[in-house]
């Protein structure tokens, strides 16, 4: 019988679990845990058959979310002919496993579940904490429910997906940054007081 | 019927307010505020600036000038205030420069007054005034010429403590500043008259529209007087005001000042969140800075009152007819209890109209213009003494004004007229300094004798009301209106057919030029930089007759406040000296900042530990556990050594590599850059960017790779493995990850599209340790138990597998940089503590010793391994002794311009190993290799150290460095010349691989 070895979040070192939660919040942040990441990439000349394999989407800058084999997940484009998948079940490679035998010939697929730490951003003052370290228009005219962008957030790299209309954001930034942005939201964040959590997924 | 004056209640009294007006105001006189200046304690009312409040308390003279020290008063109400700038707060948190007119009153405010020593009323300095006529323009340039030398050493040091303006604070901003990024279909710039009737219309579209105004309340110069839609001003204020922020889409933004115009339509504002705040509450920086972006943008930043050049103008008492106006309507301050009036334009007569309401004298209105107009008449029926064709001559008094000498325009004395404080107008210059930040020089107009923006309207910008020149209250609203109709009209959105707010017509008679009032003493123009009338004049005699060398030589208009009050009058002082028409002289040009900004709001929140990002690795806490040093490498925190309890760095260091060599030791090596490429043509695309193959490289293999800039210098080392026929993990430098990867998407989206192959980083999914040392086979086996086999046979040196370890996916690689047995192991991110642990678990029995970059570097040079040192940019393959690695089988990047004479002469200095002769002395990376210096007289460098180390294994300092000649000077001696210590010492060169020449330890 062998010990499994214990995983962490990148967030489990910093003081994301103790800080003093304020009463009336106006920002909300949820570290959510145990989700699968893979990088997906169409071969030349497959691209098609790739989006239809795995309902893709194939508009710059807008989700789309797919129901079925392998598993159900979301896909964010990446870049031409390139996507983020999102899906439940865990960082064990498993769902990067599934997806690239289940794609066969159409692509490639880089495993990215540990890569990213994905930071739920929701409250009445989401979009506004936002704009101090986002140069995007996060305006409802100019990015609704399903956009998505490649951009900085305080200097540092985030894939931004915008989840709902009220508007709650998945901030998907990577790893090694996770405790110098995490630093950033808080301070960013205290005139309209803030309440976290962390959720496994 | 006039009201009475002065605060008549006792209670009112003990606040000895003395020149506050009984009614009338915005401010709250149920809320007392206490604030010192200069030590002195006086009271305010809720809604003061530090500039009411004083004069209120009967207080004018607030500083002394730059240059003269000569005694100065409040000259404005507002943003352009050139003279009334005092120190604010203490300690670290103290504020030079800052504008009395524009600090709101808090309570215990304290401030002092700056240049002036020891008092403000008794200034040793002021001594200046009477060598002043020695200290004209350019004075520092013709008195300070001889001995040269003394310029840095003594002249400048004497002339910046004499001069200048205030100290600024030494200690480290104690304040948070933040940024902010605002997008909006209409900025509406200025919130007057024609900046409101802007946002209403273009907020009544549905626009996104952000209203930006710099002062704390909406309104600019509107006054009390005004009527609009029927209602006074301030209701008509208030009421539009509610309108736009009932509409969803509008953002009415105060304490919100746009400073700089930039292309496409960007902008930047400064929002002061804490300044009129006694302390900025924690949660909430002290200012932000915004980036707006902007499809349109509405400027209507209003004019700006020009003073009048005449003798002693600058007398404490001497203000602006519509700051006096200001004063009177906004605070209920009387800025003198008599006030005379000197003008060339007809907006005076409205001060007059105000003083009379407020019940306050008005000795006499003196304008300059020939004919009675009609508000002169109207003044006239008013029973004010008018005086047509008369100029004031001199201001009398020292620090505070007594008396107003008037003369004809011929210079005739005419009258002295006993007054306590002198409104002075000389017309109004359209504020132009956001506007001609688009690129334009103001254009002339002769009718209201002033530069209004060359062009009105751009494609993405317009000017509406005062700053085009549209002087009168009705025809601001409307042109304010329309832009903002038109604005948003373009943009798409619909507008209602609601009609323009409306006043009552206004009757304005023409301005008169009154540029320069003939006078024998002193006639400012700058304020704040203390250039007079004569100044230009003798600029001019000296020839510098071109406006930008007349700004330069006198520094007129070159002060904190970009000259906002006298750069119109000193062109049309350097015209009339010329004999031209302004027009012909031309204007200069403004840059942003508009108003000065504290450099910490441009630093924001990327300051001290969060100058730049940090990037932690996954093992960051067990390294602070082990009370590791760090260093940063880039933006990553690496650790640098683990002192034990009592230990040096130089000690830490020495037993980590030492140990190294003789068990085992665990590195962090998670930082290196991770690259994987998949594609049929992943091979391909490698053999284009290393200068070896990649092709025959078998599937479960490394290989250390090179790779060359297009240029022919070395770019980056690493090596590279095969995972799958099409699939590769490539692995950079520390420093050079995200570079390499550019470069590679450079290639693979613009030259070689056609390839199948797809890379992505995964430096964050994997975290990886090197395991190195004769244990540390041993170490691993205990760690990994039966999931690996890492015997010699399953795992040869450069030898790749992947495999599960404890329901985790992992992989080993058997390379080493350190030259002894050694496995880099990666798991995902997630697991890098524990498998950390379960190493250090498994190394205990073999005392298995972490290690950081500072070892990790000396068995590196020990083994003659190249890093940074090496790779600095300018040295080839060849240099580095990687000649034979250049495959000749294909062409790569880099390869034809590696071919250059320079780059393949057989002269350049390349890679050897280099000891002292005498074993106790110590190598200097960066020293040169020098030749018989005694001898030549003249210093001829060889090459150069490049690394250096105190080496455990060989006994000695030992280094890597490039020399002429490379191999064949091998046992040679030379000069290391280290010019930053003097140090000179004879060192040997020898082969760059100190231990293991054969590779023993490697493959064992």
């Amino acid at each position: 019988m062998v010990e499994q070895l214990k995983m962490i979040s990148p967030l489990t070192r910093s003081n994301f679990s103790n800080i003093a939660k304020s009463d009336t919040h106006g920002v909300h942040v949820t570290d959510r845990r145990g989700l699968a990441l893979a990088q997906l990439f169409a071969r030349p000349g497959k691209e098609e058959s790739l989006v239809r394999r795995l309902n893709l989407p194939t508009q710059p800058g807008h989700s789309s979310a797919h129901n079925g084999s392998p598993a159900n997940h979301l896909a964010l484009p990446l870049a031409p002919k390139q996507w983020m998948l999102i899906a439940e079940g865990g960082g064990d490679g498993s769902f990067s496993r599934n997806i690239r035998e289940y794609i066969g010939e159409f692509g490639y697929v880089s495993e990215q579940s540990h890569a990213r730490v994905i930071l739920r951003v929701g409250g009445t003052h989401a979009r506004e904490l936002l704009s101090k370290g986002c140069r995007l228009d996060l305006h409802p005219r100019a990015m609704g429910t399903g956009a998505c962008a490649s951009t900085t957030i305080a200097h540092v790299g985030v894939l931004l997906h915008q989840v709902d209309e009220s508007p709650t954001y998945d901030l998907l930034v990577y790893s090694g940054f996770a405790r110098y942005f995490w630093e950033w939201l808080e301070e960013s964040a205290a005139e309209f007081g803030l309440a976290n959590e962390v959720e496994v997924v | 019927m006039k009201r009475l004056i002065f605060l008549k209640t006792p209670e009112m009294r003990t606040h000895k307010q003395l020149y506050r007006l009984d009614t009338g105001g915005y401010i709250q006189r149920d809320k007392p505020l206490r604030f010192r200046f200069d030590g002195r304690s006086y009271t305010g009312f809720e809604g003061d600036t530090l500039a009411s409040a004083l004069l209120a308390n009967g207080k004018h003279l607030v500083g002394r000038s730059f240059k003269y020290h000569r005694p100065r008063g409040i000259l404005t109400a507002s943003s352009e205030e050139p003279n009334a700038l005092v120190e604010l707060r203490k300690g670290a948190f103290r504020e030079p420069n800052t504008r009395a007119t524009m600090v709101e009153l808090f309570e215990g405010l304290a401030a002092k007054s700056q240049n002036r020593f020891p008092s403000l009323s008794f200034d040793i300095l002021a001594i200046n005034q009477l060598f002043s006529r020695f200290m004209g323009a350019g004075f520092y340039y013709k008195t300070f010429m001889w001995p040269p030398s003394f310029w840095e050493t003594v002249y400048e040091k004497l002339i910046r403590r004499a001069a200048g303006l205030g100290r600024a604070a030494t200690l480290p901003d104690p304040d948070r500043y933040e940024h902010a990024h605002l997008h909006c279909d209409v900025l509406v710039i200025g919130g007057g008259a024609a900046g409101l009737a802007a946002a209403l219309s273009a907020g009544h579209s549905g626009a996104r529209v952000v209203l930006a105004e710099e002062m704390p309340h909406l309104g600019g110069s509107l006054s009390r007087a005004d009527i609009i839609d029927g209602v006074p001003a301030d209701e008509w204020i208030r009421k539009t005001r509610q309108a736009l922020e009932a509409l969803p889409e509008t953002q009415v933004k105060t304490r919100f000042c746009v400073f700089g115009y930039y292309d496409n339509n960007t902008l930047a504002a400064i929002e002061r969140v804490g300044d009129h705040l006694a302390a900025t509450p924690e949660h909430l920086p002290r200012q932000r800075l915004h980036t707006i972006r902007a499809r349109k943008v509405i400027f209507a930043t209003g004019a700006l009152e020009r003073p009048v050049v005449f003798d002693n103008n600058d007398v404490p008492g001497v203000m602006l007819s519509s700051a006096v106006r200001h004063y009177i309507e906004h605070f209920a301050v009387a800025p003198g209890k008599s006030i005379a009036i000197a003008t060339n334009n007809d907006d005076a007569y409205r001060t007059a109209f105000a003083l009379l309401d407020a019940g306050i004298n008005v000795p006499v209105i003196a304008d300059a213009r020939l004919a009675p107009s009609a508000l002169s008449q109207q003044a006239e029926k008013l029973g004010i003494r008018i005086q047509h064709a008369m100029l004031p001559q001199r201001a009398h008094g020292i620090h505070r004004v007594n008396a107003l000498s008037l003369q004809r325009p011929d210079g005739v004395f005419a009258e002295r007229i006993q007054c306590d404080c002198i409104g002075v107008s000389g017309g109004y210059s359209p504020n132009v300094s956001l506007i001609s930040q688009r690129g334009d020089r103001p254009r002339w107009r002769e009718d209201i004798l002033a530069f209004v923006p060359e062009m009105n309207e751009t494609e993405s910008t317009s000017c509406a009301g005062a700053c085009r020149g549209v002087f009168d209250l009705n025809a601001c609203l409307r042109d304010g209106f329309e832009m903002g109709e038109r604005a948003a009209k373009d943009l798409g959105f619909d507008i209602d057919t609601q009609p323009a707010p409306t006043a009552p017509a206004q009757e304005t008679d023409a301005i008169q030029p009154l540029w320069h009032c003939p006078g024998k003493g002193k006639s400012f123009v700058d304020f704040q930089n203390d250039v007079t009338a004569d100044d230009i004049h003798l600029a001019n005699r000296e020839g510098y007759s071109s406006v930008e060398h007349l700004k330069r030589y006198t520094t007129l208009g070159m002060a904190t406040d970009q000259g906002r009050t006298s750069n119109v009058n000193g062109l049309a002082i350097l015209a009339l000296a010329q004999g031209k028409d302004i027009p012909e002289i031309g204007t200069t040009r403004y840059r942003p900042p508009a108003v000065p900004v504290a450099i910490g709001a441009f630093a924001g929140h990327e300051r001290g530990k969060n100058f730049q990002p940090v990037r932690r690795t996954a093992m960051h806490a067990c390294h602070e556990k082990l009370g590791a040093v760090f260093v940063e490498a880039g933006q990553w925190m690496r650790p640098r050594y683990y002192p034990k309890p009592g230990e040096d760095m130089d000690a830490a260091i020495w037993r980590e590599a030492k140990f190294v060599r003789e068990s085992v030791g665990v590195c962090d090596v998670s930082t290196l850059g991770r690259i994987e490429l998949f594609g049929e043509d992943a091979a391909e695309f490698l053999n284009r960017l290393y200068i070896n193959g990649w092709s025959k490289l078998a599937v479960g293999k490394a290989r250390y790779g090179l790779m060359l800039r297009e240029d022919g210098a070395v770019f980056d080392d690493g090596t590279t493995s095969r995972l799958d026929t099409n699939h590769f993990l490539m692995t950079t430098t520390t420093a050079n990850a995200a570079a390499v990867l550019a470069h590679m998407e450079k290639y693979a989206q613009t030259v070689w599209s056609d390839l199948d192959v797809h890379f992505c980083s995964v430096t964050e999914q994997w975290c990886g340790v090197s395991v190195a040392g004769p244990r540390a086979r041993e170490t691993l086996k205990s760690a990994f138990k039966d999931a690996v086999n890492l015997s010699n046979e399953a795992l040869p040196f450069m030898g790749v597998r992947e495999f599960v370890w404890n329901g985790t996916i992992a992989r080993v690689f058997r390379i080493s940089f350190s030259g002894e047995l050694a496995y880099e192991v990666n798991v995902p991110w997630g697991y890098g503590e524990a498998m950390w642990e379960r190493i250090m678990d498994a190394g205990r029995a073999f005392k298995i010793t972490p290690y950081g970059t500072e070892a990790l570097g000396v068995l590196r040079i020990e083994k003659g391994h190249v890093a940074g040192g090496e790779l600095d940019g300018r040295t080839t393959a060849t240099d580095m002794g990687f000649g034979s690695m250049l495959s000749s089988k294909k062409p790569f990047i880099g390869l034809p311009l590696s071919k250059r004479e320079g780059m393949s002469d057989a002269n350049r200095p390349s890679l050897v190993g280099v000891r002292p002769t005498d074993h106790e002395q110590r190598l200097r990376g960066g020293a040169h290799f020098v030749t018989d210096i005694a001898n030549k007289g003249r210093i001829e460098s060889l090459g150069w150290i490049s690394s250096v180390a105190d080496s455990p294994a060989v006994g000695c300092w030992i280094g890597l460095g490039y020399i002429q000649g490379g191999h064949n000077r091998i046992g040679e001696k030379v000069t290391a010349w280290y010019p930053l210590k003097d140090e000179m010492i004879e060192v040997e060169i020898c082969d760059p691989v100190f231990v293991d020449p054969k590779g023993e330890r490697l493959h064992g």
